[in-house]
């Protein structure tokens, strides 16, 4: 019993700085912004602080840029089935035994653990309009096609492939095209197709009962109905957390991007709600109705991490 | 088990205690050092140098990586802020203010004999006054005039005129000195400028963000309207600018001075809208045979001064060496290195009427020092409200700034939006702020509106 007590005390003070650090740099701010969302915290001094009830909340719900920006996050998440199914079709493609598998694994893994900034500036490069290599293909391309068409302008452009107006929530024709939006989806996807996701199929298939494989083709399964009989399946609950992940990371994310590559622009088509939260607090210096943004923004990832949860989880548990 | 956590906490403090004595010491060698926030112009390292060199107990350091008002606003208030930093313009000496970071000094320099009303350029106050209170001191000043390559003018056979002159004078010129290649696409811009720089624009409209009281966006004027139509007619309809497109294309990732300045230099414009302080940069490409003249005008010959205000933070814990430094940017050797710099020009007027000043024998060829003192002298700083906060304001032009740039909307749809929505947020922040609902009260009664 004693020597218990004892392992108990020596858990908690290895477990004490850790927790320490927890309640100062997570739980503390954590509950500071919960309290600001119902005030009218401001940086501006000239501002007293006041307890202003769901008004903030209110606010929010009248307020267009909110919603556009909003939009914008769903907007930039299209990208993540392609993300997935990407990752998934490489870590399929590395579990082979091929020569050199180490290089590959190694390759497309590279651009996890380069600088994410160092990228960013890169694919800038790389949406040049006029002398960036994807132009430059895309109108070599078109010329050998003998077609006739204008180059998208990619983080100069407005337009997105689904037509969203500038201005309002909606629709406006006249928007359709690719523009900053869909080059960030793109970026979005080359950089997550190689990344975690991939390596986290890469360990779910080496877990895959390789005599259940081998049941199957000993019953003629092509290696298409193998997969999807088999190895799909046995997926299941790693493509639910990977699922659950992206939808996380998607509506908390496009920061650094915007941050980076746009500045939230052209005229804030590629601001999210993470970046509109950033801007509200540190250069508006709302920091009551920043908080209150963020809580909102909570709200939205908890409910879909629920519906997952409680749909996704099932789905694969069925599977 | 008891062996190795007393082991870990035993290494944890000699980790600790490492740390604490590899940190940067607090003065070096006994001397006391300051944080200077600014940009990373590398003109700042000799400036701070000479007030090392005249005050041996001090150090300098400058910390061009926490540049931004978000930054040095939050790092105040934490307790960790710069000693002293710079307000590029009156937008953000008024969140400064606002945010209690920024020290009123106003007796401070009465009692060291600075007046900044009679002995600066008028253009540069709203950087360092607000509401009667001086909180800053300029580092410099500059307006923007027309750079121009007098070869490739020569070239084309192009006198510019010699006085004032007007935009519909200046576009026949600009078509004149844009060169395109065999497939059309432009090698040399007649005329480059940035679309940030809209108030170059302002000015020389006579147009304003504000009314005189500050309460309402007047953004959607008849003259704000034709200013930016002006920057839209040069891109769009003569073709002598680049379009946003065509501006990243030629546009490369860099520090200070990149941009256009760059490429004035590579001679991709015959001419540019910029100020002196290109010169810094335009002095390292040797042979180039550059003149500068006023800008042309819309209806009102007048230039947006720009420049610098030097703020003390208020919780700073070398109040006394900061006040020093801030004191320093009106000495006699501060401003001379200024303009032997080039780092725009000497914001204290008297530095600049000196003979060195119009005539730097280390750069002989540079002979229109007079032209930007005539510049400076039209110039005319930002007009700001008290009652919107300045970030807000410029995030709601940039929107519709963004959408004319794209040909998305027309510059007279884009400013009405613009002002509505600058007069929402207007309506918004007075409704919150007690402070400045009277205020607006009272000048809304003052105002015609």
């Amino acid at each position: 019993m004693k020597n218990r007590h004892g392992q108990f005390r020596a858990a908690m003070a290895f477990l004490a700085p850790n927790f320490a650090g927890f309640l100062l740099f997570t739980a503390g701010p954590v509950i500071f912004s919960l309290g600001a969302s119902f005030t009218n915290s401001n940086l501006q001094q000239t501002v007293p602080l006041r307890f202003n009830g769901v008004s903030n909340l209110k606010e929010l719900l009248a307020d267009q840029s909110f919603w556009l920006y909003f939009v914008n996050t769903l907007y930039m998440m299209l990208g993540m089935p392609f993300a997935i199914f990407g990752a998934l079709w490489l870590a399929v493609m590395l579990n082979r035994k091929i020569r050199g598998l180490g290089a590959y694994r190694t390759l497309l893994y590279l651009p996890s653990f380069a600088s994410g900034v160092a990228l960013m500036i890169l694919w800038k490069s790389l949406y040049n309009p006029d002398f960036g290599p994807i132009n430059e293909a895309l109108r070599h391309s078109l010329a050998l096609l003998h077609l006739h068409a204008d180059s998208p302008q990619w983080l100069q452009s407005t337009h997105s492939l689904a037509a969203l107006d500038v201005e309002k929530v909606g629709i406006a024709p006249k928007q359709f095209g690719i523009g900053a939006r869909d080059a960030l989806i793109l970026m979005g996807v080359w950089t997550a197709i190689g990344g975690n996701n991939m390596l986290l199929y890469l360990a779910a298939l080496t877990n895959v009962p390789e005599e259940l494989l081998e049941a199957a083709q000993l019953d003629g399964a092509s290696p298409s109905r193998c997969f999807w009989s088999v190895t799909w399946p046995q997926l299941a609950p790693t493509t639910f957390f990977i699922l659950v992940m992206s939808i996380i990371g998607g509506l908390q994310g496009g920061f650094e991007q915007a941050r980076i590559m746009t500045s939230g622009g052209p005229a804030g088509t590629t601001t999210t709600l993470a970046y509109y939260i950033y801007s509200l607090a540190f250069e508006q210096f709302r920091i009551g109705y920043a908080s209150a943004v963020a809580w909102v923004l909570f709200a939205f990832v908890f409910v879909a991490t629920l519906i997952n949860w409680r749909f996704g989880n099932r789905a694969a548990n069925e599977i | 088990m008891r062996t190795f956590l007393l082991l870990s906490i035993a290494s944890l403090s000699v980790a600790s205690f490492v740390v604490w004595k590899l940190q940067p010491p607090q003065t070096e060698d006994g001397k006391i050092v300051l944080t200077w926030v600014s940009d990373d112009n590398p003109a700042r390292k000799a400036q701070a140098a000479l007030f090392e060199k005249l005050h041996p107990n001090i150090k300098v350091n400058i910390d061009p990586d926490n540049n931004g008002v978000e930054k040095v606003i939050v790092q105040c208030i934490a307790g960790v802020g710069p000693d002293v930093y710079d307000a590029y313009n009156g937008f953000q000496l008024s969140a400064y203010v606002k945010s209690g970071v920024a020290m009123d000094v106003t007796n401070e320099l009465r009692q060291h004999g600075i007046d900044l009303k009679s002995q600066v350029f008028s253009g540069v106050l709203p950087m360092c006054v607000l509401d009667g209170r001086t909180y800053g001191v300029p580092t410099n000043v500059g307006a923007d005039g027309i750079w121009y390559h007098a070869d490739l003018l020569r070239q084309a056979g192009v006198t510019l005129p010699k006085g004032p002159w007007k935009w519909d004078q200046f576009i026949p010129i600009a078509q004149k000195l844009t060169k395109r290649d065999s497939e059309g696409r432009i090698t040399q811009y007649g005329f480059m400028f940035e679309w940030w720089n809209w108030r170059h624009f302002f000015c020389g409209y006579g147009a304003n963000v504000f009314n005189a009281s500050g309460t309402r966006c007047i953004i959607d004027s008849p003259n704000a309207v034709a200013a930016i139509q002006t920057m839209y007619d040069l891109v769009y309809k003569y073709h002598v600018s680049p379009t946003p497109v065509e501006e990243t294309s030629m546009a490369a990732e860099g520090g200070f001075g990149s941009g256009y300045i760059t490429l004035l230099a590579a001679k991709r414009g015959a001419m540019a809208v910029g100020g002196r302080w290109w010169l810094e940069q335009l002095r390292q490409t040797k042979g180039l045979q550059l003149g500068v003249i006023e800008s042309p005008y819309g209806t009102l010959r007048e230039s947006h001064t720009d420049g610098r205000g030097m703020l003390v933070n208020q919780h700073s814990n070398h109040l006394k060496e900061a006040l020093e430094l801030q004191r320093f940017l009106a000495s006699d050797a501060y401003c001379d290195l200024i303009n032997d710099q080039a780092d725009a020009c000497a914001a204290f007027i008297k530095a600049d009427e000196k003979p060195s000043y119009f005539f730097n024998p280390k750069y002989p060829n540079e002979r229109d020092n007079a032209v930007w003192l005539q510049i400076l002298k039209m110039g005319v700083g930002d007009d700001i409200s008290p009652f919107v906060d300045s970030s807000t304001v410029t995030r709601l032009i940039q929107v519709q700034l963004d959408l004319v740039q794209n040909g998305q909307k027309s510059p007279s749809a884009a400013m009405k939006s613009a002002a509505e929505n600058v007069n929402a947020a207007i309506e918004k922040a007075v409704a919150e702020d007690p402070s400045i609902a009277e205020k607006y009260r009272l000048a809304l009664k003052g105002t015609p509106n």
